[in-house]
């Protein structure tokens, strides 16, 4: 299933009852859905926060098997962004010297199995995968 | 949706998600915090960067004047999110039994 999404953070709530629509219609647990949905969040969210210039919608993709949940996010336009680039976080440092942004990839990383990105002309699709086989806990790493 | 509720005693109740569209409600509230406050996430069913983001900066005004949030009541989901992002080190978290 797909559906293209307006670049605007109040696109979330579309969003996200895409998402609850799909993971109930096929049975995806909590875990699963709660990966996923936190997923395609961080990622859109960046979408629209730093690719202003990128064309104005942005399609949303979702399908699942038995073993795994997949989504992928296509932005056309603007200046493309490899994701997995992305330089960690350091998780360590107190409270004082931790920024206020810069988690969200770090969440993506670790709650999903799977982030990949690729260019394909003047489109960059990050593709999330969440293994649905795995125990009740996210996929620490 | 998020809904924001301040009982009478101060407590701050989250219900419902705390994603990126919600930063503006929530920081209406979280600003005007200006003591060492209760905030119950017994109803909140999920939390994203932003939602932390709202709290971690809460925290950082807050122990300016040796203030802190005390954060109780999570789901197991919420508190994966808290611990994956290591906010143990710099939150006080009470477990729900």
């Amino acid at each position: 299933m797909q559906r293209t999404i307006k670049r605007e953070i109040r696109s979330l709530e579309e969003i996200f009852l895409f998402l609850g629509e799909f993971t109930g219609s096929h049975g995806i647990g909590p875990e699963g859905a709660y990966g996923v949905t936190l997923a395609v969040e961080e990622l859109f969210t960046n979408m629209v926060k730093y690719n202003p210039q990128g064309d104005p919608d942005i399609l949303l993709s979702l399908a699942c098997d038995q073993r795994n949940f997949v989504a992928t996010l296509t932005d056309c336009g603007g200046i493309p962004f490899d994701v997995t680039q992305a330089a960690e976080v350091d998780t360590t440092k107190s409270l004082q010297e931790r920024p206020v942004g810069g988690l969200g990839i770090h969440l993506v990383r670790q709650m999903v199995d799977t982030l990949e990105y690729h260019q394909n002309g003047r489109c960059g699709t990050v593709t999330i995968v969440k293994n649905l086989e795995q125990s009740d806990a996210f996929h620490h790493r | 949706m998020l809904s924001i509720t301040v009982k009478d005693d101060g407590e701050i109740v989250l219900s419902g998600r705390l994603d990126a569209s919600q930063v503006e409600t929530a920081d209406a509230i979280f600003d005007r915090v200006a003591t060492t406050t209760r905030v119950n996430f017994g109803g909140l069913d999920y939390i994203s960067s932003a939602g932390l983001g709202v709290l971690l900066k809460t925290q950082k005004r807050l122990s300016q004047s040796g203030h802190f949030l005390v954060l109780t009541n999570m789901n197991k989901l919420v508190r994966d999110v808290f611990r994956i992002a290591r906010f143990d080190l710099v939150f006080r978290i009470e477990e729900t039994p």
